[in-house]
């Protein structure tokens, strides 16, 4: 299915559309006005672009500086080549412990590698703390954003969820009484839990810790409580030094959400006493993404969501038009590189504007990308035969002057007299929301004739 | 061949030419560092109560204390601990606790985050797992920035932990609800 026709369920729903729309908006007008109280935003960019293309050019050696440094302080390290490795290694550690429950904090990785679906298909139980991610995972969907899980949803919607899965009153929708009910259900899965497992927002070489960062404390509340700790970390998310967090963390929240910092910003360099802490290094397609030059950058990802907030498609065709791990402009060009034929249509889905490279804390070119990755798409004729013969027509009209005289001619004349039904028809998605203009009676070419030739 | 061994293999390969590590110049901060600090930590749902002396410090933690039945102390020179912390056997065992004192190492001035080491902890999960948590920060530690906080911490700790304000979360429509899982409130004391 192509990104267009997905986005049609969302579009049903005009009301929410617009929600949707300016809620993401609102967020993104909050970056603006958080990024614009430290005047040197645009250096901190530069910096966190510079250290993240350090890191990508020497990716290996600072990978055996993690893992060395990290054996050092008590972390085990394990390596996971893809998806299945990465799932076969957590179950493995599960067994070991003869853990049953486990809860997680938000991992996109996870996502990525459906480690859900794997632990609960071998009887494990697998409780999401994040509330955005809890509440869609009691309907079993995946997150529509990669920091507000839960967005495309209103909190009547939730409620329902809420009055199924934790008994609370039906019809209340209040934010603040929901909360509480999930907080007392998942306090009692995080005393209750075996195992605790994180993602990893970056990891440290120099001194073989990582760092995670949450509002609601939930990372904290599950690693602290539990016996055993276990983060999952894409091979990208190396830092050199610690110094390089102040980059990245004046960077983060504020690209996210517009607040300065994330109320915790936990730093775990050795498991406490009597705990275990385990650290999965991921590859799952990131060494084929840094072999392709022209996306090779897109590995700079903090994972912010800001390019989703400003997106215009993004805004009003909702996370789950995209069908991938990531949506909005930084999945349609990380996600091509991992299956192209399954989403060659996302990186059409965009108006190239380029305001996701404008708000990309990393400087990531994301709408030149977007642009590359429609290039490879034609290349490998992967972008459908209707378009292809339109497009070999056009090429064929705008590269001769006389045909393109004589068709503009024709366009004009008959454009006038066509009935408005060859254009707002349901074959023809163009004419969906849209009328022609009038004709104009000459072109520009012949207007300037009569005109100015004096 | 191990997966760690193919995948240092297969970046190895590619043979990216390596560029220089950008260097992080030193930037301007607030000339008011303490007035900063308070800003930003209200704005974020804390409250900052200043003092002068030791005297109105204990006084102060008093005031938000004597509410609860069972708090834990990591400063009982200001406030007595009804907790044990040496002895609690599992973390879980904190559950009940309603209230934290403890004393951060430094605060930082542009974001509000409090640095707080395992040690000044107590125990890890001590900050995240109370419903109300206070803590005690000397003016004279403030730092402008971050980069000059990561520039402060000297020794990493097993565990430490930035702390900005009580836990929050907005995953429901986007409303701001404080007391997700961890603290529904949080107290600031400048000494």
């Amino acid at each position: 299915m192509s990104h267009s026709s997905n986005t049609e369920t969302f579009l049903k729903d005009d009301k929410k559309v617009d929600w949707h729309n300016e809620t993401l908006s609102w967020v993104r007008s909050k970056r603006d006005v958080s990024s614009k109280q430290i005047p040197e935003w645009e250096q901190l960019r530069e910096l966190a672009s510079g250290i993240k293309d350090n890191v990508l050019s020497n990716l290996a050696s600072y990978l055996e500086e993690f893992e060395k440094n990290a054996l050092a302080n008590g972390i085990q390290v394990h390596w996971a080549a893809d998806a299945r490795e990465h799932n076969e290694i957590v179950t493995s550690i599960l067994q070991k412990r003869n853990a049953q429950k486990l809860v997680k904090s938000k991992s996109i990785l996870t996502e990525e590698c459906h480690l859900n679906e794997h632990l609960e298909g071998q009887g494990f139980e697998v409780i999401d703390s994040d509330l955005g991610e809890r509440i869609i995972q009691f309907v079993k969907k995946p997150p529509s954003h990669i920091v507000m899980p839960a967005i495309h949803l209103k909190k009547e919607e939730i409620s329902d969820i809420f009055h199924e899965h934790l008994q609370t009153e039906k019809g209340n929708s209040d934010p603040q009484y929901l909360t509480e009910a999930a907080r007392l259900h998942l306090r009692n899965k995080f005393i209750g839990a075996d195992i605790a497992l994180t993602g990893v927002n970056f990891g440290i070489a120099e001194t073989g810790g990582f760092v995670v960062c949450t509002n609601e404390g939930n990372a904290d509340m599950g690693v602290h409580l539990a016996p055993v700790h276990i983060a999952c970390m894409g091979i990208e998310k190396l830092i050199p030094k610690l110094e390089h967090l102040g980059v990245y963390t004046r960077l983060l929240a504020r690209s996210a959400t517009g607040q300065p910092i994330t109320n915790y910003t936990s730093h775990f360099h050795r498991p406490r006493p009597g705990q275990e802490m385990h650290i999965i290094l991921v590859d799952n397609g990131r060494t084929e993404q840094l072999s392709r030059e022209k996306f090779r950058n897109s590995l700079k990802c903090i994972r912010c969501g800001a390019c989703m907030n400003t997106c215009p498609i993004y805004r009003r065709s909702g996370g789950y038009s995209y069908d991938a791990t990531v949506p909005g402009p930084i999945g349609s060009i990380l996600s091509p590189g991992v299956d192209l034929k399954k989403h060659q249509s996302l990186p059409f889905a965009s108006t190239l504007c380029g305001s996701c490279s404008d708000v990309c804390p990393v400087k990531i070119n994301i709408h030149e990308q977007l642009y590359e990755w429609r290039q490879v798409v034609a290349d490998q004729r992967l972008d459908g035969a209707g378009k292809r013969m339109s497009m070999a027509l056009a090429a064929s009209v705008l590269s001769s002057p006389s045909l393109y005289n004589s068709m503009g001619r024709l366009a004009r004349k008959s454009l006038a007299l066509l009935p408005k039904f060859l254009i707002n028809n349901p074959l023809n998605a163009w004419g969906k929301q849209r009328d022609l203009p009038a004709p104009p009676k000459d072109s520009f070419k012949e207007w300037y004739a009569k005109n100015r030739k004096s | 061949m191990s997966s760690r061994e193919k995948i240092l293999g297969s970046i190895r390969k590619l043979g990216i030419k390596q560029t220089e590590l950008p260097e992080v110049p030193d930037f301007e901060v607030s000339k008011n560092l303490e007035q900063t600090f308070t800003t930003s930590l209200e704005s974020n749902h804390v409250t900052v109560i200043s003092c002068k002396s030791e005297k109105e410090v204990k006084s102060a933690i008093a005031d938000q204390a004597n509410q609860y039945q069972v708090v834990a102390s990591m400063l009982p020179e200001l406030y007595p601990s009804a907790v044990d912390l040496a002895s609690v056997a599992r973390p879980s065992d904190l559950q009940n606790v309603e209230a934290g004192i403890i004393r951060g190492a430094f605060g930082t001035a542009e974001n509000g985050a409090i640095w707080v080491p395992e040690n000044l902890a107590g125990l890890r999960a001590l900050p995240f797992i109370v419903v109300h948590l206070i803590a005690v920060i000397d003016r004279k530690t403030l730092v402008g920035n971050m980069h000059q906080a990561y520039k402060k911490i000297e020794e990493i700790p097993g565990f430490g932990v930035f702390i900005a304000g009580p836990s929050k979360t907005a995953d429901i429509e986007q409303s701001l609800v404080i007391g997700a899982h961890g603290p529904k409130k949080m107290t600031v004391i400048l000494i």
